[in-house]
C-alpha cells in the first residue's frame, strides 16, 4: 500500500551519545536499521609513532592519554609490558598498591559508563548520582598522585611512593559508603520498568559471535563466557586475591549492565583485600636508575583485563632504550566491531543504547 | 542608570542597550556538547553534580544551533578539522570560543601528522585554559572570564572578528 | 637487565619432549626470558601439517611460530579448528616496518585458546609489492585490524571484504606508521587539507588501489628519510593538482 525507501542518515561525529568522536552511517527502513558503517578515526593521534620516538619511561604518559576513563589500566598494561620484556620484577607492596588503584579506577569508570548509558537511555539521576560516587574516587587518586584524570602515577618496576597517611582510612570509608550507595542504584534501575524495556533483548549478540569477533571484556562475559584475564592468566598479585568473575548469560544489553554492576562490587571487595594484606614495609622500586637495556630483536605482547576487555600492548625492542615498535591492543577497538552486527535490524532508538553498552572510549580506539 | 531613574514609574529601569545585551548574553552561555578527548571528561565533570555549571547560567546544549560557545575539549585531529569547522559555521552569532587544555590550544603532547597544531588553525579563540587535562576549575575561571569579556563587547561591532585573547 | 653472551640459539630450541639442554660451562645461569614453555600447538602442527611452520621461538613465555604467507591461511585455519589448538580468540594483528629488509613488513597474530589457556604468535613476512591473505575467513573479527594494518602501513590483504582506510581520511596520502614517513607529517599536505573550502569538503571514499599507489610513489621520493623520523629534514610535500581540490564528490 505504502511505498517505503530506504534512507541513509549520518549520526556524530557530533552527537550527545556517541560518547566522543565516532560517527555511524546508518541506512534505515522506517524505523529499523537496515545498515551500518562506523567511521572512526576522528580522535587519531599518532600515539603509536610517537612511541617509537620516546624512551621506555617517557611513553607512560601517552598510555593515559588513550583509555583517558581508566588511565590506570594503560599504565598498567604499558609497564606490564616493558617489564616483561625486560624481566623486571616488581616488588609486592608495589603490585598491591597498583591493583588498589586499577580496581578503584575501574570502579571509576563503570560509574562513568553507567552514568551515560543512563543518560542516553533517559535516565538523567542516575548520571548525577554516579558522579558523586565518582569524584570520590578522583578525590582519592588526587591525593596520592595528584591528578584527577591522567595520572601517570606508576613507574618502570614499582610505584614512585607509598599511600599518604590517611589514605587507607579514607578508602576504607569510602568503600563502605559505595556499598550503599550501589544498592541505590540498584534500587533505581534494576527491575526499573522502562530500564528493561529499552535494554531487555537490546543488543544480542551470543558467545560464539563475540568471539569470532574479537569481543573480550563484560560484552563476552554477558554472554555466558568467563573470560577474565585476572583468573586466566594472573598478573600482579590477583592470584593471591579472593574473586569471582560475574557472568550472565542474557548476551543482551541488560545483562551487561547486570555483569558490570556485579564487577563493580567484585572491585570493592578486591581493594579491601588489598588494603588489609599490603605489607606495611617494603621497597616500592625494583630497579635502580633509569636506563633500559632489553635483549635485542625480541617482541612481547602483554594484556591485563581492562575495564573493557583485553588490554594489550605489543612491544619490538631493537636493544636500545626506545622500542621499535610499539602496538597497543585496546579493547574498543575491537569491541567495536561488534556494533554493526548488535544495531542490525534493531530500532533506530536502540542505537545509542548499544553504544552505551559497549562502553567504547574512542581515545582508547583511536590511539 | 541615569539621572531620570527617578522621575518614571517605580518598576522601570534605564540602562544601555549594550548593557542589556551584554547582561543577557553573558548570564546564559550555553555551550555546545563537543567532547573530543579526554577534557571531556572534565567537561562532563564540570557539569555534573559536585561543580554544577548550571548555577552559572551554563547549560549544555547538544546543537550547534542553539548554543554560543564552542568548549573545544580536546585533541583536534586533521579528521576532525573539517567536521569543527563546519560546526561552527553552525553557530548562531554572537559565539564565543573556549579552547580547553593543552592540545586544543597548540597540539599538545602530540607534534603528530594527524593532529592539528592548535585550534586557532580553524576558528577564533577567545579564551584558552591550560592544563592536561584542566580541571573543572580551571574550566570555571574561563567561563568567568569570558563573561568578563563578554561585558565589555558592544553590539555595534561584529562579535567574534574582535578576538581578543584572555588568558585565564 | 644485562645481556649475556651466552644466548643460545634463539631460532632452533629442542622440541618438548626432549630436556633443555644444560649449559656446558655454566658461567652464568641462564636466562628465564629464554625458557622454554609447553605448547601443545607447534607439536600438533609438526604432526599434521609439517614443514609448513619454523620451529618454534620462545622468549618471555611466549611461543613465536613463523609462517610463510602461502601457508598461512592453511596454518590459521588448522589453528582455530584443532580440538588440541582451538584458538578461538584473534587478539591482536599488527604490522611492523622493516625497511632495510628484503621482506619489508613484519605481520604478527596474536591468538588466544580459551578452551586450553594458550596463547601463541604467528609471524610472517611481506613485501611491499606483495600481498597477504586476509584471515577473515577464520576470524571474522581480523576485519578492523587489517585495515588498520592496511591504513598505517600499506600491507595488502587479499580476500578482504572491504580494505579500506579506518583510522586516517580516506584521501590521506602515504601511510603514517612506515618508518619513512616523518613524524609531523607533511604539513604541506595538511595545510591544503585545512584550508582548501573546508567547509564544503566532503569525505569520498577514493578507492584504496588509487591511494596505495599514491603512497607507494611517495615513499619512493622520499626513501632517503628512513631512520630517525624527528630529525628528518622537513620535506614539504608536493602539492598535487589532480587529487587535491577535486576529492569533493
Amino acid at each position: 500500500m505504502f511505498r517505503t525507501q530506504e534512507m541513509e542518515i549520518n549520526m556524530g561525529p557530533q552527537h550527545p551519545s556517541t560518547h566522543g568522536v565516532l560517527r555511524l552511517k546508518l541506512r534505515l527502513d522506517g524505523e529499523r536499521v537496515v545498515d551500518s558503517w562506523p567511521v572512526i578515526g576522528y580522535l587519531h593521534r599518532g600515539i603509536e609513532k610517537l612511541s617509537e620516538s620516546k624512551e621506555f619511561i617517557k611513553i607512560t604518559p601517552f598510555t593515559d592519554r588513550m583509555d583517558y576513563v581508566c588511565a590506570m589500566s594503560g599504565n598498567l598494561a604499558y609497564l606490564g609490558a616493558v617489564e616483561k620484556l625486560c624481566g623486571i620484577k616488581v616488588p609486592e607492596k608495589a603490585a598491591y598498591i597498583r591493583v588498589i588503584m586499577v580496581e578503584l579506577n575501574r570502579i571509576a569508570s563503570h560509574l562513568l559508563w553507567l552514568g551515560t548509558h543512563a543518560l542516553d537511555i533517559g535516565a538523567m539521576s542516575i548520571f548525577l548520582y554516579g558522579f558523586r560516587e565518582r569524584e570520590m574516587i578522583l578525590d582519592l587518586f588526587e591525593a596520592y598522585c595528584g591528578a584527577r584524570l591522567t595520572y601517570n602515577a606508576f613507574r618502570i618496576s614499582g610505584v614512585p611512593a607509598d599511600l599518604p597517611p590517611g589514605w587507607k582510612e579514607e578508602c576504607t570509608g569510602f568503600l563502605k559508603l559505595f556499598r550503599q550507595r550501589h544498592r541505590e542504584y540498584e534500587q533505581i534501575l534494576t527491575a526499573n520498568r522502562i530500564w528493561l524495556k529499552r535494554t531487555k533483548d537490546v543488543g544480542y549478540m551470543d558467545a560464539e559471535h563475540c568471539l569470532a569477533l574479537s569481543v573480550t571484556g563484560p560484552v563476552l562475559r554477558a554472554a555466558g563466557v568467563a573470560r577474565d584475564l585476572r583468573k586466566d592468566e594472573p598478573y600482579a598479585i590477583y592470584d593471591q586475591l579472593d574473586f569471582d568473575i560475574p557472568v550472565d548469560d542474557g548476551c543482551d544489553t541488560y545483562a551487561r549492565y547486570i555483569v558490570r554492576m556485579a564487577e563493580m562490587l567484585q572491585s570493592v571487595h578486591m581493594v579491601e583485600q588489598c588494603l588489609e594484606k599490603m605489607p606495611s614495609e617494603g621497597p616500592l622500586m625494583g630497579m635502580k636508575g633509569r636506563r633500559m637495556k632489553p635483549r635485542k630483536d625480541e617482541e612481547i605482547y602483554f594484556a591485563i583485563e581492562g575495564p573493557r576487555g583485553e588490554q594489550g600492548v605489543y612491544l619490538i625492542s631493537d636493544g636500545t632504550d626506545r622500542p621499535y615498535r610499539c602496538k597497543f591492543r585496546n579493547s574498543s577497538f575491537a569491541n567495536l566491531q561488534a556494533l554493526a552486527p548488535m544495531v542490525q535490524g534493531g530500532l533506530v532508538a536502540d542505537v545509542v543504547a548499544i553504544i552505551g553498552t559497549l562502553d567504547i572510549v574512542l581515545g582508547d580506539s583511536d590511539r | 542608570m541615569g539621572l531620570i531613574e527617578g522621575r518614571m514609574h517605580p518598576g522601570i529601569v534605564t540602562t544601555t542597550v549594550d548593557a542589556l545585551f551584554n547582561w543577557a548574553r553573558k548570564n546564559s552561555l550555553w555551550p555546545m556538547t563537543f567532547g573530543l578527548a579526554c577534557c571531556a571528561i572534565e567537561m562532563m565533570a564540570s557539569g555534573a553534580s559536585r561543580f554544577d555549571f548550571d548555577r552559572l547560567g551554563v547549560v549544555f546544549r547538544a546543537t550547534p544551533r542553539q548554543s554560543d560557545v564552542m568548549i573545544v575539549s580536546g585533541t583536534v585531529c586533521e579528521k576532525m578539522a573539517p567536521v569543527l569547522k563546519r560546526l561552527y559555521d553552525q553557530m548562531p552569532e554572537p559565539k564565543w570560543v573556549i579552547s580547553m587544555g593543552i592540545c586544543s590550544t597548540a597540539g599538545g603532547p602530540f607534534p603528530t601528522y594527524s593532529v592539528v597544531q592548535g585550534v586557532d588553525h580553524l576558528v577564533p579563540v577567545d579564551v584558552a585554559v591550560a592544563g592536561c587535562p584542566p580541571r573543572p576549575e580551571a574550566l570555571m575561571h574561563a567561563v568567568l572570564r569570558l563573561q568578563d569579556k563578554i561585558s565589555e563587547m558592544t553590539i555595534a561591532r561584529s562579535s567574534s572578528s574582535s578576538s581578543l585573547h584572555l588568558r585565564a | 637487565m644485562p645481556t649475556d653472551d651466552t644466548k643460545p640459539p634463539a631460532g632452533t630450541p629442542p622440541p618438548r619432549e626432549t630436556p633443555p639442554p644444560a649449559p656446558k660451562p655454566p658461567v652464568k645461569p641462564p636466562d628465564p626470558l629464554l625458557a622454554v614453555v609447553s605448547c601443545p600447538a607447534p607439536d600438533r602442527l609438526r604432526e599434521v601439517l609439517p614443514g609448513r611452520v619454523s620451529e618454534p621461538h620462545f622468549f618471555a613465555g611466549e611461543v613465536t611460530l613463523t609462517v610463510a604467507p602461502d601457508h598461512l591461511l592453511e596454518v590459521c585455519q588448522f589453528l582455530r579448528h584443532d580440538p588440541a589448538c582451538s584458538f578461538e580468540l584473534l587478539a591482536d594483528l599488527t604490522g611492523t616496518d622493516f625497511p632495510d629488509e628484503e621482506k619489508r613488513f613484519r605481520v604478527v597474530y596474536h591468538l588466544a585458546s580459551l578452551r586450553n589457556g594458550q596463547r601463541l604468535r604467528l609471524r610472517t613476512q611481506v613485501g611491499q609489492e606483495e600481498s597477504l591473505p586476509s584471515v577473515t575467513p577464520v576470524w571474522p573479527g581480523a576485519n578492523w585490524f587489517e585495515r588498520e594494518a592496511f591504513d598505517l602501513l600499506g600491507i595488502q590483504f587479499d580476500g578482504h571484504p572491504r580494505l579500506v582506510r579506518i583510522l586516517m581520511p580516506d584521501d590521506w596520502v602515504g601511510h603514517p606508521l612506515r618508518k619513512d614517513y616523518p613524524l609531523p607529517g607533511y604539513p604541506e599536505h595538511h595545510l591544503r587539507y585545512r584550508t582548501a573550502d573546508i567547509t564544503r569538503r566532503s569525505y569520498v571514499d577514493i578507492s584504496w588501489k588509487a591511494t596505495g599507489e599514491r603512497a607507494a610513489d611517495i615513499v619512493k621520493k622520499y626513501k632517503g628519510n628512513v631512520g630517525a623520523p624527528e630529525s628528518a629534514p622537513h620535506v614539504p610535500m608536493p602539492v598535487d593538482d589532480t587529487n587535491g581540490q577535486e576529492t569533493g564528490s
